[in-house]
């Protein structure tokens, strides 16, 4: 489990999660060679997903999900990501964007939803967004000092 | 039966052995009456044992081919996937850029490479909105995939035609309706690739076309109903005019298209209901049910209102009580959840009324819902509003069991 103390600043790190390779490759080839400011994992369901986000190896600032996908699907990743207190930008990615597959997500704690298919530059303009509002965000809790967090765990 | 021995022992006994029909033969000391090999039984064991033999030879001959084809299969796999690995980074590359040049990029690949380059940027297409699709888009053209597929739509054969069609969506072609029509076969698999490309076009000639594709013949597969929700867009008026107009060739595919219906939303214009106020009467059940569903959003249907509740001197408000009497509890249950999203007075007093007759307990559920939703006071509060009616009662007692249950309908 993560603080929520770790500031976010580029370069990013993103965790692509996706079942399709297509998707994963894209993702990596445009946000790593395409734009500046970030470093991209991969990984191709849920499961695999949360060892990535449990291990010690990179600090993720952000998590591209797909919903569909096998072993563990988006809404369990989400629900579980939330539940081990990962403290990270979550954008949903689905080829499904029904009015309850979009409310499921952003109640499970999604900041966004982006649905497929999808144009890279948008789709790397709201990741950019939503962390420059978590960074702002994360910036200005040591001075709320009247609210509680979970810094120092 | 074989006997094994010295060639020369063999042979020495074949000679007198004719005769008889049997030759003799020493094992380990015993002797043993060897059938003779040209006639009788003896025949009949060469034959075996050349069967054998034979089939022996075909098996061999058919594993040697069949690893060789494996061989072959998976070097050309592995070669397209380098293949793959090579140029799949060049594309994203120059799809990245104002002007990729395609034309130049293209002429320095070889066939092979034209053929993986295709699959790569078919894949991509069904990934990518935006300036970088609008690049892959004339990348397909440099690789001529619009008129390879064309040309294979008219000349190839089924799996040629399904490959063409998926091309032919991919890349987001004009293609003529009727043209396409006459060019494939009957096999639902090509209807329905078939529509999925009609789907993308825009004109309503290519609608009707796509819609007799799909509503007749065979029932669909899940493509086929993912052609029909992408034929409808957000506009069903289309698939209500052809179902009150057309033959839909079976009750399998009524059902289908009434399934899409419901999830389609509310029709433009004033398409007539005939063919879904019908199926209220069907002898299927799911039929039924699923029209329920689809009149759930149209309540405000002039048409669907004065058939459901009866103009003057009508009867068809029999209708309406035929439906939240139905004998089967699923098309009961259907019923309340329609009357729920008309959630105007007439629903509420036929859900009030059902309410003390309903005995299961789905039903009994989504009527407690409905209620709850459009008159959420208690019987206290209906009593000081002056609004309190016998048929409250039934609902308010099973109001309890909103709280623990699902919801049946969703």
């Amino acid at each position: 489990m993560r603080g929520s103390s770790r500031g976010i600043e580029p370069p990013y790190t993103v965790l692509a999660v996706d079942d399709d390779e297509s998707i994963r490759s894209l993702l990596v080839h445009y946000l790593e060679e395409q734009v500046e400011g970030f470093v991209v994992e991969t990984a191709s369901n849920g499961r695999a997903a949360l060892e990535t986000l449990r291990g010690d190896d990179v600090d993720v600032d952000a998590v591209l999900l797909d919903i569909s996908m096998p072993e563990m699907d988006g809404f369990e990743t989400l629900d579980r990501i939330q539940e081990e207190g990962h403290d990270v930008v979550v954008i949903v990615l689905s080829g499904r964007d029904g009015e309850e597959e979009q409310l499921q997500a952003f109640d499970l704690g999604a900041l966004d939803f982006v649905k497929k298919p999808f144009s890279p530059e948008v789709l790397t303009a709201r990741l950019k967004l939503n962390l420059a509002r978590e960074a702002e965000l994360r910036q200005s809790w040591p001075e709320r000092s009247d609210v509680p967090t979970e810094v120092g765990e | 039966m074989i006997a094994t021995g010295s060639s020369k022992g063999l042979s020495r006994h074949f000679g007198s052995s004719v005769a008889s029909g049997f030759s003799p033969a020493l094992l380990g000391g015993w002797e043993l009456e060897l059938p003779n090999l040209w006639t009788g039984a003896g025949f009949t064991a060469t034959v075996i044992v050349w069967l054998g033999i034979g089939t022996l030879a075909i098996l061999i001959t058919t594993g040697a081919l069949t690893l060789g084809k494996s061989v072959r299969e998976y070097r050309a796999d592995r070669r397209r996937e380098e293949t793959k690995r090579r140029i799949r980074p060049a594309i994203r590359r120059r799809s990245s850029q104002d002007d990729p040049d395609w034309e130049a990029w293209v002429t320095e690949l070889s066939g092979f490479e034209r053929r993986v380059a295709a699959d790569l940027v078919l894949d991509d297409l069904r990934i990518l909105e935006g300036r970088q699709k609008d690049r892959l888009q004339a990348l397909a053209a440099a690789l001529d995939l619009d008129r390879n597929a064309r040309a294979a739509l008219e000349s190839g054969g089924h799996f040629d035609r399904l490959r063409a069609l998926d091309v032919l969506t991919r890349i987001e072609a004009a293609v003529d309706s009727d043209q396409v029509r006459d060019q494939i076969d009957d096999r639902r698999s090509e209807r329905e690739a078939a529509a999925q490309l009609l789907a993308q076009q825009s004109d309503a000639r290519a609608t009707e076309i796509g819609l007799e594709l799909l509503l007749q013949g065979q029932p669909m597969t899940v493509y086929g109903l993912d052609g029909l929700h992408a034929l409808i867009g957000d506009d069903p008026a289309p698939v209500l005019t052809f179902m009150a107009e057309r033959t839909v060739s079976s009750e399998r595919l009524r059902s289908q298209a009434l399934l899409v219906l419901a999830e389609a939303g509310v029709p433009r214009g004033d398409p007539p209901m005939d063919a879904v106020l019908e199926a209220l009467e069907n002898q299927d059940p799911l039929i039924r049910e699923r029209a329920c569903r689809v009149l759930g959003s149209y309540g405000w249907h002039p048409e669907v209102r004065e058939a459901l509740e009866g103009a003057a001197g009508s009867t068809a408000i029999e209708r309406l009580d035929q439906l939240v009497t139905d004998p089967v509890p699923a098309v009961r249950t259907a019923a309340y959840w329609m009357l729920d999203e008309w959630g105007d007075e007439t629903a509420r007093r036929v859900l009030a009324e059902s309410a003390a007759r309903e005995t299961d307990d789905h039903a009994r559920v989504q009527i407690a819902r409905a209620l709850q939703r459009q008159r959420p006071q208690s019987i206290a509060e209906l009593k000081a509003e002056g609004t309190f009616s016998p048929a409250d009662r039934s609902w308010a007692d099973i109001r309890h069991v909103i709280a623990t249950q699902p919801d049946p309908l969703r």
